[in-house]
C-alpha cells in the first residue's frame, strides 16, 4: 500500500513516497514564500519520480510549518511527532532526537513506537537555526552550508562569538573578518560551537541522556555543527542517510497507520 | 445578543458600554493585580475595572519610555496610557508586584498624571508582622479614597461589598464546577471573556448575567473526548489566546493564573473587622510568585496546582510565558520539574502580550496535543 508524506518547512519542501515499509522515493525543494505551490510541486515530482500517479497513494499526511496548507493531504501532524516516527525508523533503539530545521531547533524524546514522550522547542527567536547559519553563511561569503560545515574542521582555534542574536552575530562576524582579527574557518568553527551550546542547554532540559542521540533536520547535513554538538555533549550523535526527510518520512509512515485504522472502522 | 456575547463585547475593549454608562453619573479607578481588593473600592461606591491593554496592539509611546528587556505587559500597558485611551479613569492604584509594572507606574505618574494616584504596597510575605502592615495599608487606601472624593466608607459598607464579591467567588466556583465534568458544557476560551468581563463590569450586573448563564450550561450537552488541558502563568485576557489552543483539538478545563481561579478561590470572612479580614484573604489567597514565605510561596503554588489538576482532571499543563517576565521564568521551571516528576506533561508555550507568531504556537501547542492523545 502506498502512503506519501509532505513536509512544508520554513525554508525547504520534502515529498516522499512509502510502499508499506520501503520508501520509493523522495523530493526536496526550497519552500520560497509560496507554501502551498511549494507542497504542490514536491507532490507531483516525487509521483513522477516514482512513476505513480495520485491515484496510486492511499493516504497523504502534511507536516512542517506549512501544513495546513497542503489541501491535498488527509490530515496534517506536526512536525516532532513525525520526526520522531520517522528517527524510529532508523533507528528504534533511538532516546532522543536532536532536528534543527530552518526557524525551528527541537529536542526531542521518544519512547516506545517511536512515540513522542516529551519535547523542547527554541524560544520565538532564530538563534541556534538553520535560518541564523544561513545568515552567516551568506554574512562570510560561502557557497553552500555543506562548505561551511567542512571549512570548520579545518579551524585550529575557534573564534569566541559572544552574540546569540542573529542580527548581532552577523555584525560581529563581519567585523570579525573585515578586521582580519580571526580566519573564515576560525569564525564558523566559533558559530557551530555557539549553536552547539544552545542546543545542548535546550536537550539537557529534558533531563539526562542516558542513551541513543539521533541528529536530523537540514542543519544536520553540516558536519560541523555536528562536531560541535558531539564536543558539547560528550556523546556520538547518529544521523540518518537523509537526515532532512526523517519529517516527510515520518509523516508517510504515520499515514500508513492512520490508514489502516480507518479501514478497520 | 445573548449572554456570553455581552460578555465577550464586555471583555473586548476598554471602556466598554458598562462603563462608560457607569461614568455618566459614577466614578471608575484603575487597578491591575488580584491583590488589590476590590471591595474596598465597591464600598466607596466607586466602579474598580482591572485595566490591560486589550484591544490595543501598539508599543510605540511606551518604546521610547522603557526597553525591549521589559515586560512586554507593562509596554503595552503604558503606551494604552500615553495614547490616552485610559484617560475614563478617575485614577489608578499602583503597587509593587514586579519591578516592570513599577516603572510603569513610575512613567504614568509623570507623563500622563492620573487625577487620583494611591500607591498599595502589599508585603512579600504572610506572617502576622506583614499582615499588621497590610492592614495598615488598606486603611490608608480607605482614608484617601473618604479624603479625596469625599466620601465615607462604613464598616457596614464594606460588609455589604464583601458579601456581594462572596457571591461572584462562589458563582465563578460553579461556573468552574461545570467544567469538571467529563464533557465541559463551556469552553476555556469562552471562559476567558467571562472572567475578563467580571474585571470589566460593576459586580451587580455581571452576578445576574453569570447566574442566568449557569441556568443555561446546567443541561447543555458539553464537549467529550478532548485531552483536557491547564494553562497555568500570569494573565490571560485575550480569549483568542485560548482559543488557539483549543482549535487545534483539545479543551481548556481549569487555570492558576489570576483571570482565572487566583482571582476566586478564596473568600472573605464577613464577621469581625472586615480590613482585617480582607488583609488575611488577599495575603494568603492562591499566591502569585512575587510571594515568597514558606505559607505562600513555591511549594504552596505548586500544592494548589496538584489539587486542581486531581479536581478537573487534567491530562497536560500549558505554562503561558510572558516573555521577560521575572516572577515566572524561574518559577515555571521549578514547577514544570515538580511536574514531570508526578508523570503530568508540560508545555512551555512563550508568548507576546499581543498574540503574535501564532504558527510556532500553533505548532508547539499542536505537538503538545499529539502527545496527550
Amino acid at each position: 500500500m502506498l502512503t506519501a508524506g509532505i513536509d512544508i518547512g520554513s525554508l525547504t519542501t520534502k515529498a516522499l513516497i512509502i510502499d508499506e515499509d520501503k520508501i520509493k522515493g523522495y523530493v526536496i525543494l526550497k519552500s520560497g514564500h509560496l507554501f502551498e505551490e511549494a507542497g504542490n510541486e514536491a507532490y507531483k515530482l516525487c509521483l513522477e519520480k516514482c512513476n505513480l500517479t495520485n491515484d496510486d497513494i492511499k493516504y497523504i499526511v502534511g507536516t512542517g510549518y506549512g501544513r495546513a496548507l497542503i489541501s491535498f493531504a488527509n490530515e496534517n501532524i506536526t512536525e516532532i511527532t513525525c520526526h520522531a516516527r520517522g528517527v524510529y525508523y532508523y533507528f528504534p533503539d533511538a532516546h532522543t532526537v536532536i532536528d534543527i530545521g530552518g526557524q525551528d531547533s527541537k529536542a526531542i524524546r521518544i519512547g516506545e513506537n517511536g512515540k513522542v514522550l516529551d519535547f523542547v522547542m527554541n524560544d520565538k527567536c532564530a538563534a541556534g537555526t538553520g535560518r541564523f547559519l544561513e545568515v552567516m553563511q551568506k554574512a562570510l561569503n560561502i557557497e553552500t552550508l555543506d562548505m561551511m560545515g567542512k571549512l570548520s574542521l579545518n579551524s585550529r582555534n575557534p573564534a569566541k562569538i559572544s552574540s546569540m542574536c542573529t542580527v548581532f552575530a552577523e555584525s560581529e562576524v563581519i567585523s570579525l573578518f573585515a578586521q582580519k582579527k580571526a580566519k573564515k574557518e576560525d569564525i564558523v568553527a566559533g558559530l557551530h560551537t555557539a549553536i552547539a551550546k544552545r542546543i545542548t542547554g535546550m536537550v539537557n532540559r529534558l533531563g539526562r541522556v542516558q542513551e541513543k542521540i539521533i541528529f536530523c533536520g537540514g542543519v544536520a547535513k553540516n558536519v560541523g555543527v555536528k562536531k560541535a554538538l558531539e564536543q558539547e555533549l560528550g556523546k556520538p550523535l547518529y544521523t540518518p542517510e537523509d537526515p532532512q526527510i526523517t519529517g516527510a518520512l515520518g509523516a508517510a509512515l504515520l499515514a500508513q497507520e492512520r490508514y489502516q485504522k480507518k479501514k478497520k472502522i | 445578543m445573548d449572554i456570553l456575547e455581552k460578555m465577550y463585547e464586555a471583555a473586548e475593549k476598554l471602556p466598554n458600554s458598562w462603563i462608560n454608562d457607569w461614568k455618566k453619573t459614577g466614578k471608575v479607578l484603575g487597578y491591575l493585580c488580584s491583590y488589590i481588593p476590590e471591595e474596598i473600592l465597591h464600598a466607596a461606591k466607586i466602579l474598580p475595572i482591572r485595566v490591560t491593554a486589550r484591544g490595543h496592539s501598539e508599543s510605540t509611546l511606551a518604546d521610547a519610555c522603557m526597553s525591549r528587556l521589559n515586560c512586554p505587559f507593562a509596554r503595552y500597558l503604558l503606551d494604552t496610557v500615553l495614547s490616552g485611551k485610559l484617560d475614563f479613569l478617575d485614577g489608578v492604584i499602583a503597587y509593587n508586584s514586579c519591578d516592570h509594572i513599577r516603572r510603569m507606574f513610575d512613567n504614568w505618574r509623570l507623563r500622563h498624571k492620573p487625577p487620583f494616584y494611591h500607591f498599595l504596597s502589599i508585603p512579600h510575605r504572610a506572617d502576622e508582622l506583614a499582615m499588621k502592615w497590610f492592614q495598615g495599608e488598606l486603611s490608608n487606601l480607605r482614608s484617601h479614597l473618604e479624603s479625596h472624593f469625599k466620601i465615607t466608607i462604613s464598616d457596614d459598607d464594606l460588609k455589604e461589598s464583601i458579601k456581594l464579591y462572596n457571591n461572584t467567588y462562589d458563582l465563578l466556583q460553579a461556573l468552574y464546577d461545570l467544567r469538571k465534568r467529563e464533557d465541559p458544557p463551556i469552553k476555556g476560551s469562552d471562559v476567558a471573556a467571562i472572567m475578563t468581563a467580571c474585571l470589566s463590569m460593576p459586580k451587580e450586573a455581571f452576578n445576574d448575567l453569570l447566574s442566568q448563564l449557569l441556568d443555561e450550561l446546567e443541561g447543555k450537552e458539553g464537549y467529550s473526548d478532548l485531552p483536557r488541558i491547564m494553562v497555568v502563568g500570569s494573565l490571560v485576557d485575550n480569549p483568542e489566546y485560548i482559543k488557539i489552543i483549543e482549535d487545534l483539538g483539545s479543551i481548556v478545563v481549569t487555570d492558576s493564573h489570576c483571570f482565572g481561579t487566583k482571582y476566586f478561590s478564596d473568600k472573605v470572612k464577613i464577621e469581625g473587622n472586615p480590613i482585617e479580614a480582607l488583609s488575611a484573604r488577599y495575603l494568603l489567597k492562591s499566591p502569585c510568585p512575587r510571594m515568597i514565605d514558606e505559607r505562600t510561596g513555591h511549594e504552596k503554588r505548586l500544592e494548589l496546582i496538584k489539587s486542581l489538576i486531581k479536581e478537573y482532571y487534567v491530562d497536560g499543563v500549558i505554562f503561558e510565558r510572558m516573555t521577560m517576565c521575572d516572577l515566572w521564568s524561574g518559577e515555571i521551571f521549578m514547577l514544570q520539574n515538580d511536574l514531570k516528576q508526578l508523570g503530568v506533561p508540560t508545555l512551555i508555550l512563550e508568548r507576546d502580550y499581543i498574540i503574535s507568531g501564532v504558527g510556532q504556537m500553533k505548532t508547539r501547542s499542536q505537538a503538545f496535543i499529539e502527545v496527550l492523545k
